[in-house]
């Protein structure tokens, strides 16, 4: 199963060919193309979004779905659709000097088999 | 530090024009990507995984409070609130618009910054010690020169299509704290016999997939010859570097194929044609770019502070501070503070704009409007009165920004890796993240001592692993990242690139890695004294290889 994605002219976020083709920015809204001969020709429909100036560098995304919905098989591409896997907001600061480290609060943190 | 003239001025803001121009016509199609990207790239914006990435250059690593607090309001305004500092003393930021970037490189003309060259197969920002100017062991101040090569490569029509990007660092003391030997060209301030001040050329030097250690080519360059030399390898590196292999296309490949001494005499001899001509450097004219590098008016004070020792004796997490992030000034009485973007399970490097204004402030106040940044991603106040540092310590501590672990375990290196990078192939902050946790900030990573850990997320080596101590490199093996291990490297003026440990590790097993490699040291280290490196180069791998593997 594939999904089209690329990365927005304008602001470069990561946005996903839906049914209608527009481009949305979560994966759950993108067409899912269950053979990769359809989901290669509609990657050379996604080309002529680029030459129009909406999006860059379009490409194939392999995915499955599995309990919580669409999943890359990657884990660039989870990254890609997600965002990266660690708390990188700035929080409020925090007087660490004199204490030992804690168990940090990363959002979700993958191992290698993160599948 | 440096002022722009008018001509600088005008300069930045025709190049911020053009730019906007050129953005515009992106974005109504007039160009295409292909033609747009080589001209993003010299204004140093990326695509990235999630938006495009804005490298903004800090030359020689030196800002002013005022420049820092313009580059929290764009991390503000224009970015999620931070801004990522990176091994070639630059900024980063992560969340980027096209479109927002003329606006942005109006209001960093402003302060008198810039985006120019820091991407691109041209020259990039010129590096320096971070200690410059300040430090008690230097020789002289690296950063005139700096200047100096900065504005002679700034739009230099000869040398903008190099075969790819060039990288320049200066370093002004004896101890090598710019990593010249793995520079493209590492030029190392000395004094001849007669007292005048010249330097040891480096050229060659690297990192990324083929690591080499810059070939020495000149022992003594007359300081009035250093434009007309850089002149000349950039010269013979323009003609002869390879174009048809990005793989292969640096300088240190041309020394590397054609022979280090093959080249040597190519530039010796491009350098004796042209030597005497407009590229000399007259010495009212490198005077002149040294006094805007004056020395900050600093009263002698005496080289103990009494509000030191009574706080260090009864303070035990200040008396660590100023043992670790606090390094002797030129001048008695004063010190120069490192403040750490490492706090313990951080991501090394970053910096929220509020903590950008907390150092802006504290540079405005306790350090003459001086602040620097350091290739190993931190902070530094230059020239602060010893009696200001509780102070100074407890406006840290308030801010989360008194980790007391420069040069410690905790004080890793690392690129932003696979959560952010399209070149990436592992994650590297989150490895950062767990190491500095498993060791925290407590009597142990004191106990450790000096251990320099240098985290790259794929081959090209932007984490600088190949000059740890320890270094780690992520890579993907069958959809699974992967950590290889290396030991033993040093950026400093002994350097020496890491060897190969063994077999890699996963995500799951990396940070217990490191915790045997970390015991071994502790175990076969010949006194407390004799630190991660030293021990190393003594033993060798086979130790370490063995509390890894269970076998020599």
């Amino acid at each position: 199963m594939y999904v089209i994605s690329a990365n927005r002219l304008s602001d470069g976020a990561v946005v996903y060919l839906g049914p209608r083709g527009s481009w949305a920015k979560s994966l759950a809204a993108g067409k899912v193309f269950p053979a990769k001969a359809e989901a290669d020709a509609a990657l050379a429909g996604a080309q002529a979004d680029a030459s129009r100036n909406l999006i860059v560098e379009p490409c194939l995304v392999e995915v499955r779905m599995d309990a919580a919905g669409l999943r890359p098989l990657t884990l660039r591409e989870w990254i890609r659709a997600q965002g990266p896997t660690i708390d990188f907001l700035p929080g409020p600061a925090k007087a660490r000097h004199g204490q030992h480290g804690h168990e940090s609060s990363q959002r979700e943190l993958r191992t290698g088999s993160y599948a | 530090m440096y002022r722009y003239d008018e001509f600088d001025k005008s300069f930045v803001a025709a190049r911020a024009a053009q730019f906007r121009d050129q953005v515009a016509r992106r974005l109504k199609g007039e160009l295409d990507e292909e033609q747009f990207r080589p001209l993003r790239l010299m204004n140093g914006v990326y695509l990235q995984l999630h938006a495009y990435m804005l490298r903004i250059a800090i030359p020689y690593g030196t800002l002013s409070p005022r420049q820092l607090r313009k580059l929290a309001s764009i991390a503000r305004r224009y970015d999620k609130g931070y801004g990522h500092f990176t091994t070639r003393q630059n900024i980063q930021f992560n969340w980027i618009a096209l479109a927002d970037v003329p606006d942005i490189l109006n209001e960093l003309a402003e302060v008198e910054m810039h985006s120019i060259q820091t991407s691109g197969n041209c020259i990039r920002n010129v590096t320096a010690d971070h200690f410059a100017g300040a430090a008690a062991d230097e020789i002289e101040d690296p950063r005139p020169y700096a200047e100096i090569l900065r504005q002679w490569s700034s739009l230099h029509p000869e040398f903008s299509f190099l075969p790819r990007k060039f990288k320049i660092a200066v370093n002004g003391a004896a101890k090598d704290r710019a990593a010249i030997r793995v520079h493209d060209i590492g030029y190392q301030i000395v004094k001849n016999e007669e007292g005048e001040t010249g330097f040891e050329v480096y050229v060659g030097g690297g990192l990324g997939r083929t690591p080499l250690i810059g070939h020495k080519v000149r022992d003594f360059l007359p300081k009035s010859d250093l434009l007309a030399y850089t002149s000349a390898i950039l010269r013979v590196y323009n003609l002869e570097g390879r174009r048809d292999n990005k793989f292969k296309a640096r300088i240190k490949i041309l020394l590397h194929e054609k022979g280090a001494e093959a080249i040597r005499a190519k530039v010796e001899e491009e350098f004796a044609k042209h030597r005497d001509e407009a590229l000399s450097l007259p010495d009212q004219e490198i005077g002149r770019i040294r006094a805007y590098f004056a020395p900050p008016p600093l009263p002698v004070h005496s080289l103990a502070s009494a509000s030191v020792e009574k706080r260090k004796a009864a303070d035990p997490a200040f008396a660590r501070f100023i043992e670790q992030n606090v390094v002797a000034h030129k001048v008695p009485g004063y010190g120069i503070v490192t403040v750490s973007l490492k706090p313990i399970g951080g991501i090394p490097g970053d910096a929220s704009a509020q903590v950008m204004e907390a150092v802006a402030s504290l540079g405005e106040r306790f350090s003459h409007n001086e602040i620097r940044v350091s290739h190993e991603q931190n902070l530094l106040l230059p020239h602060v009165a010893l009696d200001d540092l509780p102070e100074v310590f407890d406006h840290l501590s308030a801010h989360g920004l008194a980790a007391a672990n420069r040069g410690l375990v905790t004080d890793i290196i690392s690129c932003p890796g696979l959560d952010y990078c399209s070149l990436a192939t592992a994650r590297s902050i989150p490895v950062a993240q767990r190491i500095s946790e498993r060791f925290g900030d407590g009597a142990r990573a004191q106990e450790i001592g000096e251990l320099k850990i240098k985290i790259s997320g794929c081959i090209n080596a932007c984490g600088h692993h190949h000059v740890g101590h320890i270094g780690i490199l992520g890579l993907e093996k069958s959809g699974q990242e992967a950590y290889q291990i290396t030991l033993g490297g040093s950026g400093d003026e002994t350097c020496s690139l890491g060897t190969l440990a063994g077999p890699g590790f996963t995500s799951e097993t990396v940070i217990d890695a490191i915790e045997k490699i970390v015991d071994a040291y502790l175990k076969l280290r010949a006194s407390p004294d004799e630190d991660f490196l030293a021990a190393y180069r003594r033993v060798g791998l086979g130790p370490f290889k063995e509390a890894l593997y269970g076998r020599a």
